[in-house]
Order: C-alpha cells, then structure tokens, then sequence
C-alpha cells in the first residue's frame, strides 16, 4: 500500500476514540474536502470530539483524506475493493465502518470531483431587458425595439484563490435573437437525443451518410436495435434462451424493420463507392439475410456463461424468431450483442472496417480516435503554423493532426531512433512529407528557441505501457517547463494524461501562485492549456479539461 | 533535415548564449518536388529567421540568387515564392551534421532526421 504510510493508518485507527459512530461519519465527511487538514475549526473539531491531540488531529484528517481520493480516483466501487485497501492488521470493525462511510459518499464525492475539475468558465446567470432604441432627426424617426443580455460567467474556482465572476453584457437585435433561439434549439434536441454510457455513445441523426462516416472521435458505427436495462440469465440453459428471446431478441417486427434501415444504408454506401459490392443474391436475402452473432459478456452473466455459448444461444433465438439462416464464415450481417450488469445493447455494424482505422498508417501509434480528439481541442485557426509534439512516438498524434490543419508545419521529437524510423514510414505513407518533419531529441531539452512553437501536443507517457527514462511524475513539472518554454505566448497546450499525472498537474497549476519556489510552471499571459485524461477502463474519451491561465502579474 | 527545420533548431549545450544558426556540414543533398503552396509559403516568411535561410541555403549551394533582405511585398512574386518554397520545403539534408556556432559540438544528422540528443553531462 504505497500510498497510504503504516502511521496514517495507525492514524487512522484514532477514529476507535470516537464516542459513535454518528461522530466517526461527521469527521470522515469533513476530512474529505482539499485543505480540511489545514483549517483551524475542523481541526479544533475534531481533536475535541476525540479527545485527542491537535498534531494527531491534524495526521487523521490527512490520512483519511488520501484515504477517500485514493478510492475517489481509483474508482473502487465495491466494498471488497475498498476494504482490501487495508492492512491485515487495521481493526476490522472500524475497517468496515470507514468502507461502509466512503461507500455512502463516493457518488456525490465522484461527482464533486468531476464538476471541480478546471474547466471553461461557466454560465451562472441570465439577465435581460427590452430597450427601445431610438434615433431622430428631421428626417426619419426610428425606435427598433433591442434586447439587452446580460450574462454572468464563473472562472473555475481552483486556478484563483477564489471564484471569479465577470459579467459580459451584449445588444441583440429581433433577428439575431431568433437565430440564437434556432441554435439553442438544435443544440437542446442534440443534447436530448445523444446519450452516452462507458464507451458507447447513442444517437439520432438525420445527416448525411457521408458525414457521418467521417466522425472521427469514433470507433466503430452501429445500427442500434435495441438498449435495454441489464438481463439477469438462469443457470438452467433452456430457461437462459427463454430469456434471450424475450429480451435480447424481442419483438421481430424491430428487426425486420432495422435489416430494411441497414440495407438502404448500404446500397447508398455501395453507391458512393466506398464499399466493394457485396458477392451476395440481393433477392433471397431481401428478409432472411445470413447472420451471425458476436456477443460480448460481462460481470456476472460472465460467471456462468462464455461469450461463445451466449452468442450460438441468441444466434438460435434469432433463427427460431425471425427465420435468418446462419452463417459463420460470410455472413450478410453480424449482430453484435453486450450483455453487462449495466446494460443489454443489441447493434448491426454499418461498416465492415472500423471507422477508427486511418489508411494512412503503417504503424499504429495512439489510437487514431483519441489523436484526433487532441488535435481538435485546438482552435481551428492553428493554421500557418508550427505544432510540436516533443514525444511523438510513430507520429499518431501529429498525423492525425495534420489532416485537421492542413497549412500547418509539424514537428515532432523523440529520442528513440526506432520510433522515429516508423514515424518516417507513416509520414511518407499519408504523403506528409512537406509538413511533418522528425528529429532526435530529448523532450526535456527541445532544442527551439523559446517561443517557437504555436501548439504543443503531446501523449505523454504514463508510465504504463510507454515510459521515459525518468519516472514520470517527477519528470512532469521540467517537462512541462520546457514545452512552455518552446510554445509562444497565447499558444496552446494539449497533453493526454493518465488519471493520476493529470491529478498531479492540476495540483502544480493550483499551487505555484502560493509556492513559487517549488515549482516553475509559469503560463504566459494568454497560453491554453488543454489536458485530456484518458481514463483506461473507458475506451471513449471521458475528460476534457481546458484552462485559461491567470495573468503573469500574479507570480 | 529541410531547411525550415534548421530554421527552428538553436543549440542547447549548456553554457551556450547564441547557439543559433547552427552551422550546416553536409555530406548529402537531395532535392525532393513538392506541390507548390504560395500561401503556405507566403505565411511562413515572416515566422522565418530570414538571414539563417539564406546563410544555410549558401551552405549547401542553393542559395537561388535569394537576396539577403527580404523583399518587400512578397506575398505577390510567385517566382519569388517558388525560389523559397525549393530551399525551404525542398531541399534536404540527408546525411552529414549540425555545429554549435558557440561551443563547437557536432550534431550528427542520419538518414534525413538530425540527432540533437545530449550526454548527460552536457
């Protein structure tokens, strides 16, 4: 347990002076908040509600407070999770109290933890009035009724001391105003029709096929049959495909209805030429087209059944159901099926290759749909000009930028010489050779003049699967040192960071105003930083985070 | 290694105030066509330190007859353009180094991509 030392567990173990339990919860609730250990009352508070000293007071808080964050930000979920957190040793009545505590507290400290995040400023209020504007002279008289609009925005509380408020006050006219409402409008229907759950997105869209094809921050493109709550399977195999078939396979007339959907897309997606003809006989497959099923199972449907069986099971079902003939090998369609504890979602796939796949490389780098991700976190103006990454790997990020800033010029530094040789192949192969241009060097001494650079992007290593010579939680602040040094003022700075180094740089963001000394992380006036988590256990990006840094004179 | 990349690079030897432009030692040129873009061309002009252009294309003898100032009102002489685009975007150093112009250390470059990695101890 490396994150918690034996003394604050025995720190910890205070709580066993609590006179109940009651007392217990109001000291755990109140240590959970940044800073608690450091305020005078909660302290005072809690050393009197013990009995104990202020210094062991002080060591409590602490302990539980990196306690909580730990299970916050690892997202332990389960009791067994949490309580395994523990050393043998720990009093197991308070062991369980404390999970029982965390437990109870873990959505709305979740939620805190997300909403806390630095973010864009945001909206708090609305106010308005309805002028008449009125000019006069001889000639004309005129009185053009204009709404004045009022909003109230809120900086993120973390960057200042405090939260800061600014107001911008604007003057719209009857036409702007109504095409403002259509807007908004379109953006309310969008919001209500896309749903999202872990590494799905649903929704509703009337846009062309092309269009949606080119989403680019997607894996793959289903045709959703259904999305159901999760389905619980009896052991029994026959009671199971009873089951399946009211539940996954449901109502026929849903999927002869889909298969119509899924072959209109595809004769139009066959027009457009991007697809090779399917070797199939359109006319006996008009309603009992081949198929076969892919399930993916998790939780505790796993327990009891492989993805193997479940799929021949719903594969039957679907047989007896609807008459669709199966077809390993060539199929007409594949039905794709994820049972989990959360969710039963039955989809066709549009596309017979994920869209997630770039043509244009040889070797894969970062995951296409994530590169993609960062590069659009820049402005769209970033044309006619120099985006660096400093650790570029095969290049995923900076190619996949390079298709959104087409007058761009892209630089991208490592130190391996193998990675950078795939690099090269990949450039060549997307034809960027003009643009993206590679050189040996280190990320922490990027040899450009300071202020050389527009953009910055960058998959730093987590430590993980990739790493750097140093670890990188103490590379961190230098690394970042430099690639503030290279970018010019009002550039940008998009990094894709783990949970735990995105944590770190938040705090170094935080904390230099008051230590100046520790750390040297100073953003010119005007820079952005972006950083994106990529949270491991969810394929879609979850987390984007972007921040205006604070005038130089505050450093 | 193009040209617009050298136009970037400065030596960062510890110890070193002016390591810019770093002196080009080249073994082997190419010259590779690219599609001719005067816009992109034409942006990238005032982000260049011009006289390092001109002092790196001398080195490798394919200074175009450029002049050593620029021209006013570039953005509208496409043969201007052009001669910029070659030495700029072009030209390349596949094999040879880089020289610290201050400290005198050698940057090997190999197979087009220049090696700016130091010892520890520098």
């Amino acid at each position: 347990m490396a994150f918690l030392t034996e003394d604050q567990f025995t720190a910890l173990q205070l709580l066993l002076k609590a006179p109940s339990k009651d007392a217990v919860r109001q000291i755990c609730t109140e240590s959970y908040p940044a800073g608690a250990s450091k305020c005078q009352l909660v302290v005072e508070k809690t050393a009197n509600a013990l009995s104990v000293s202020h210094s062991e007071a002080i060591q409590l808080l602490t302990a539980f407070h990196m306690l909580s964050h730990h299970v916050v930000y690892q997202n332990l979920t389960s009791p067994e999770q949490i309580v395994s957190v523990f050393p043998e040793s720990f009093h197991s009545n308070l062991k369980n109290l404390i999970t029982k505590i965390i437990l109870e507290n873990s959505v709305t400290w979740r939620n805190e933890a997300l909403s806390s995040q630095i973010s864009l400023p945001k909206l708090v209020d609305l106010e308005w009035r309805v002028d008449m504007k009125t000019a006069s002279d001889s000639l004309s008289r005129m009185a053009v009724p204009t709404c004045l609009l009022q909003m109230k925005l809120q900086d993120t509380p973390c960057i200042s001391s405090g939260p800061s408020e600014s107001t911008v006050t604007m003057e719209l006219s009857k036409e702007t105003l109504d095409t403002m409402i259509d807007g908004l409008g379109r953006i309310r229907d969008q919001l209500s029709a896309v749903k999202q759950i872990a590494g799905r997105v649903f929704f509703c869209s009337n846009a062309d096929l092309q269009t949606v094809t080119q989403l680019k921050s997607a894996e793959r493109l289903f045709l959703l049959l259904h999305k159901a709550e999760a389905i619980s399977l009896p052991n029994n195999p026959a009671k199971a495909a009873v089951v399946i078939k009211q539940r996954v396979v449901g109502d026929p007339d849903i999927w002869k209805q889909s298969f119509q959907t899924w072959t209109a897309i595809q004769q139009e997606l066959q027009q457009r030429g991007q697809k090779r003809k399917r070797e199939e006989d359109e006319d006996n497959d008009l309603h009992t087209p081949s198929f076969r099923v892919s399930c993916r199972c998790s939780g505790v449907i796993a327990h009891s059944y492989t993805s193997q069986r479940l799929s021949r099971i719903i594969g039957m079902a679907i047989k007896d159901h609807l008459g669709w003939k199966v077809d390993l090998r060539e199929p007409v369609l594949e039905v794709n099926v994820l049972l989990s504890d959360d969710h039963c979602i039955v989809g066709i796939p549009l596309l017979k290759h994920p869209l997630a796949s770039r043509s244009y490389m040889k070797h894969n780098g970062l995951r296409s749909t994530i590169a993609w991700a960062m590069s659009f976190l820049c402005p769209k103006k970033l044309n006619d000009c120099v985006i660096l990454d400093p650790m570029c790997g095969v290049g995923a990020v900076l190619l996949e930028a390079a298709q959104e800033f087409s007058n761009a010029v892209f630089l991208g530094m490592d130190t391996d010489v193998s990675q950078l040789q795939k690099a090269a192949e990949n450039v060549k192969a997307s034809g960027m050779e003009g643009r993206v241009q590679l050189l040996q060097s280190s990320a922490m001494e990027i040899p450009l003049a300071d202020g050389a650079v527009d953009a910055v992007l960058c998959d730093v290593p987590f430590g993980r699967k990739f790493s750097c010579s140093s670890d990188m939680p103490t590379a961190l602040p230098r690394l970042l040192k430099e690639m503030e040094r290279v970018l010019r003022v009002g550039g940008h700075l998009v990094l894709l960071l783990s949970l735990q180094l995105s944590a770190q740089l938040k705090k170094t963001i935080c904390t230099h105003e008051h230590n100046q000394n520790t750390v040297a992380l100073r953003m010119r006036r005007g820079s952005h930083v972006v950083v994106v988590r990529w949270n491991w256990t969810v394929i879609s990006l979850r987390y984007c985070m972007s921040l205006r840094s604070s005038p130089p004179s505050r450093f | 290694m193009k040209l617009l990349t050298h136009n970037m690079l400065t030596s960062h030897v510890k110890g070193v105030t002016k390591g810019y432009p770093l002196i080009i030692k080249a073994t082997e040129v190419k010259v590779n066509e690219l599609e001719f873009n005067p816009q992109f061309v034409s942006r990238m002009i005032p982000k260049l330190e011009w006289s390092a252009l001109i002092q790196a294309a001398e080195w490798l003898e394919q200074s175009q007859d450029l002049p050593s100032a620029l021209i006013p009102n570039y953005e509208n002489d496409e043969e201007f353009l052009r001669k910029v685009h070659r030495i700029l975007l072009e030209v390349e150093v596949i094999e040879g180094c880089l020289q610290c112009p201050e400290s005198g250390r050698e940057f090997p470059i190999s197979k087009g991509v220049p090696n700016m990695l130091l010892n520890e101890d520098e």
